[in-house]
């Protein structure tokens, strides 16, 4: 139950940490923009008290790759937050249905569906092997597919059985 | 005497120098290393305005081998599932909303065509194909989920949840399955 509570507790505190701009010079340089004022000279970095690389903090912050890097915390949170209301959702639909629940479900299915997706276009549809065009044209895919996945979820449980009501049917064969 | 001084510094500066070029970040020994001024302290710009990758491609550097020389091990094997696993619910969800917006009968109808052919190991494969990467998925999920939270993220950690997760995967599908 402690340990529980503690996992609760943790789960929130994920975020960019210090520990998480190791190795990473644009999140460093940028999280230095947000805090200090930045110098524009080269200056030594030291995480937990061992020298990583010296970097002019100011220059790398205003190359265009560290202008367009996003802090993507927020988003990431909100998709672990969904995939952990995912785990007693689903057995709680099952055990207490009604159309509200149908709808939620297909909400989050098409959401964590829709995150989970994206990062494996993201990820292997890469610029350097496919070329830009290509790349934006999968993120724009998954967009169309996400969208109208919802769209035929919340069709299937306005006019037909509906989500939980068609997998207890399944099961009844 | 200073004249000389000056000279040997800045040809040992140089030395230094031409053998670690400054980009972005300085290497660990520098000209400060040995107590002289470097004169690339207020560098602000790159040496070259080339990406690391049209360079390598410009000298045509081979990549070294990666996915056809690492040891296959139990966590590669279970990072892959749960994807595959995801991306099969993906489908799932995906054939539900296609089949509902272009199919002319509804749900029921077609259940009961399937019932009609009277096959029940078709009915198994599919009540497994459904049941298995839902609880393989749900159960190395919230693996995961641990492990954004911190916790479990050894070497000893990782084998042994995999192990456990595996073992909870299959049984909860069985267990779905014979519902």
């Amino acid at each position: 139950m402690a340990a529980m509570m503690s996992l609760c507790r943790n789960f929130g505190k994920v975020g960019l940490s210090n520990r998480m701009t190791i190795g990473n010079p644009c999140l460093a340089a940028l999280s230095n923009r947000n805090k200090t004022f930045l110098e524009n000279r080269i200056v030594p970095s030291s995480q937990n008290g061992v020298k990583k690389f010296t970097v002019n903090h100011k220059a790398l912050a205003e190359t265009s790759s560290c202008k367009s890097a996003d802090d993507h915390t927020r988003l990431w949170t909100i998709e672990r937050s969904l995939a952990l209301s995912l785990v007693p959702l689903v057995p709680s639909a099952f055990m207490f249905p009604s159309a509200a629940m149908d709808y939620l479900l297909a909400i989050s299915f098409t959401l964590h569906a829709h995150w989970g997706l994206e990062t494996i276009v993201v990820d292997y549809l890469r610029p350097k092997v496919v070329g830009p065009a290509l790349a934006k044209l999968g993120v724009a895919l998954v967009y169309g597919i996400s969208a109208f996945t919802l769209g035929g979820l919340f069709y299937f449980n306005y006019s037909d059985v509906g989500i939980v009501n068609a997998i207890k049917m399944l099961w009844k064969l | 005497m200073a004249l000389l001084r000056t000279i040997i510094k800045n040809s040992t500066q140089a030395k230094l120098l031409a053998a670690a070029p400054v980009k972005s970040w300085q290497p660990a020994v520098t000209a400060s290393t040995f107590g002289m001024k470097s004169i690339e302290a207020n560098r602000t710009k790159p040496l070259t305005n080339e990406n690391f990758e049209d360079k390598n491609k410009r000298l045509q550097r081979p990549i070294s081998p990666h996915l056809t020389v690492y040891k296959f091990q139990s966590n590669m094997a279970l990072s892959i599932t749960h994807r595959f696993t995801g991306l099969a619910q993906n489908g799932f969800i995906y054939g539900l909303a296609l089949g509902a917006m272009t199919l002319p009968a509804s749900f029921p109808y077609y259940l009961g065509l399937l019932e009609a052919a009277h096959i029940p190991l078709v009915v198994l494969a599919v009540k497994v194909l459904i049941a298995f990467p839902f609880s393989y998925h749900l159960v190395n999920g919230i693996r995961h989920l641990v492990w954004d939270t911190g916790y479990s993220l050894t070497i000893k950690g990782v084998e042994s949840t995999g192990y456990i997760v595996l073992a909870a995967a299959i049984a909860l599908a069985l267990y779905l399955t014979s519902l």
